[in-house]
């Protein structure tokens, strides 16, 4: 029989976009050099692309918050959006748009008023799964640049960052041993901070070594290849964190 | 310093002031209760740098003006012991010199510690002033506080959310209290003065300090607060205490607004069948399984080694028009909710998973959202 399992409430997120929480790196060196000069972006536009929880809304927030831009979300796109007056505008999740037309005349009207084009998706635009022809040809002619898999050091700032944006309190040694662990992908690191907050939530406890292997059994690339006895107890000795940007 | 009480009244501001003090300090001074006297007055003050108590004692004769700090504990006991009705003396002549306390035959003298060590806590402006009824502030207190999580990991949820918004259109003050398995939301009309002020998460240890005040009054109770720091004025007492840095969750996104299967249900009725049925179970958490059907409700709980309970409650006390539904819930949060209800109490459920609305009928102006278990 299964033991009962207490349920947590959804407590919402509210991840920090503030500038300085956004972490600088190698993997995303030359996509804020672009951002840094939209200026010299070809016909006004730039494509933002990366996988997942690499910071690309981070980037994309950190522009648009110090130029004035206003933000829209690709998702919440129909029909024909407003687009506010200003110097440029971004679109967050551009590659799901709900609606192709709206990201179309978006693109037609602010190239019209001279705005610059922000777009943020997982995959470069000319692989976005586009119907509309005259959408398709714009996405293929825009400037696109890459934030690449974090390295090591950021991947520990990543987690320090995601248990920050939960106000959870997690030992360095528990987050040395689960960096050790995770796969070495942003998504892995970020959707380990959901489920050890979800997990600790319920529990009504601290995470520990133990909550994080019954909380992470599932996580694709989770491995305890590296436990040793020194690894084991929650208190024990643990080898020194990365260091941190 | 020189002075002359009646052993009631310092028993009763000590009882206050000494509640503030750890058990166990590494600061030595911590564990001392600052006595200032004035021309007039008598001022004990103490303060685990968290929250700081300071005590207007009146009626207190001062021979000679003085400050010394002494051992808030030890003072307590002596002063607890000695009868009824007899009147103390203080004396100390300043400096390092011990503290010495007469009471009729009785005599003590007790070690000080130097009165510039002890910390302040109660300077800096305090923007914000409104007061409430004390009655007011025992019920945002009463119908919250249990829902404070005593996890230390998550900070941000060891206090009352105090913030002014609006209900319906109306202006309210507002206390919510969530420990991640349930949320506790209640509101009286925003006093005068409150608008402007910042939402504030006040610690578990104020609030319960400022209950065990608030319970003495019938009176306003004055509130005056900044970003970092909020003051209870309740009386001659002033609770100041800094406040928790972090952000409370918006609450509002987790209360279901769509939840259409309304059961309503005596409390005593309900609230005695769940401790009867959970009676059996083994389990910290005490699980208590809620079989629904048109006006009936079958309260169940198993246990491995214990064996099984259930109760039948019907239409006599259960209103239910809704589909079957089942679901399951920890017995302690349900009576946590159901002492605060006074007749009958209304839980909205959506389905076996998700959050449950629960109100007291008569009160709308409390919501309750408690998570169920997986049973």
């Amino acid at each position: 029989m299964r033991a009962p399992r207490q349920l947590p409430l959804p407590l919402p997120l509210d991840p920090s976009y503030e500038p300085a929480d956004l972490l600088e790196d190698p993997s995303n060196a030359e996509a804020l050099a672009w951002l840094r000069r939209p200026g010299e972006w070809p016909g006004g536009r730039l494509a933002l692309w990366g996988p997942p929880a690499t910071g690309k809304t981070h980037m994309l927030r950190w522009l648009a918050a110090g130029r004035g831009w206003p933000v829209l979300s690709g998702p919440a796109l129909s029909g024909l959006p407003e687009v506010p007056p200003g110097t440029g505008l971004a679109v967050d999740d551009a590659d799901i748009a709900a609606e192709e037309r709206a990201l179309l005349h978006l693109l037609n009207l602010s190239a019209e008023r001279g705005q610059k084009v922000l777009l943020a998706g997982r995959e470069p635009p000319s692989r976005w799964p586009v119907a509309l022809p005259d959408l398709a040809s714009r996405l293929r002619g825009m400037a696109a640049v890459a934030v690449q898999p974090p390295g090591d050091p950021l991947l520990g700032a990543l987690l320090s960052k995601h248990f920050a944006d939960r106000q959870l309190r997690v030992d360095p040694g528990v987050q040395a041993w689960l960096l050790a662990r995770l796969p070495r992908e942003a998504g892995a690191v970020a959707e380990a901070a959901a489920r050890l907050d979800r997990a600790s939530l319920a529990t009504g406890g601290k995470v520990t070594r133990p909550l994080a292997r019954a909380a992470l059994a599932g996580l694709p690339g989770f491995g305890e290849a590296e436990d040793d006895a020194s690894l084991t107890g929650d208190e024990g000795a643990s080898p020194p964190g990365p260091r941190l940007l | 310093m020189r002075i002359t009480v009646e052993r009631a009244i310092l028993f009763r501001a000590l009882a206050h002031v000494q509640s503030v003090v750890e058990r166990r300090n590494t600061i030595p001074i911590l564990a001392n209760v600052l006595i200032a006297a004035q021309e007039g007055a008598l001022h004990l003050t103490a303060t685990d740098m968290e929250i700081a108590m300071v005590e207007e004692v009146p009626g207190v004769r001062v021979d000679r003006p003085g400050r010394c700090t002494a051992p808030a504990a030890t003072l307590y006991e002596i002063v607890r012991k000695l009868p009824e009705g007899a009147t103390i003396q203080f004396d100390q002549a300043g400096g390092d010199a011990p503290l010495a306390l007469r009471a009729g035959r009785f005599q003590t003298s007790l070690a000080v510690l130097p009165v510039e060590d002890f910390p302040s806590m109660t300077e800096g402006k305090l923007p914000h002033r409104f007061s409430l009824p004390a009655a007011q502030l025992r019920d945002l207190v009463d119908r919250t506080r249990f829902a404070i999580s005593t996890e230390e990991t998550r900070y941000y949820l060891n206090g009352i959310y105090l913030h002014a918004t609006e209900s319906e259109g109306t202006p309210v003050l507002r206390a919510v209290a969530t420990d991640g398995h349930r949320l506790a939301r209640v509101e009286q009309p925003l006093p005068e003065g409150a608008a402007g002020m910042p939402g504030v998460i006040i610690p578990r240890k104020t609030v319960n300090e400022l209950r065990k005040l608030a319970e003495e009054t019938q009176d306003e109770v004055t509130i005056r607060l900044s970003d970092t720091k909020i003051r209870f004025e309740v009386g001659t007492v002033q609770l100041t205490s800094k406040l928790i840095d972090g952000t409370f969750p918006e609450y509002e996104r987790v209360i279901p607004r769509g939840n259409d299967k309304v059961l309503r249900v005596s409390k005593k009725a309900f609230a005695d069948a769940v401790g009867r049925v959970a009676a059996i179970s083994s389990e910290r958490s005490r699980p208590v399984k809620l079989s629904l059907d048109r006006n009936h409700l079958l309260l169940s709980a198993a246990s491995p080694d214990q064996g099984q309970a259930q109760e039948e409650l019907d239409q006599e006390v259960v209103q239910y028009e809704a589909s079957p539904i089942e679901i399951g819930f920890q017995a302690r949060y349900l009576n946590d909710i159901t002492d605060l209800v006074e007749e009958q109490v209304e839980f909205r459920f959506a389905d076996g998973s998700a959050p449950t609305v629960v109100t007291d009928v008569a009160k709308p102006e409390a919501l309750y959202v408690l998570m169920p278990m997986r049973v």
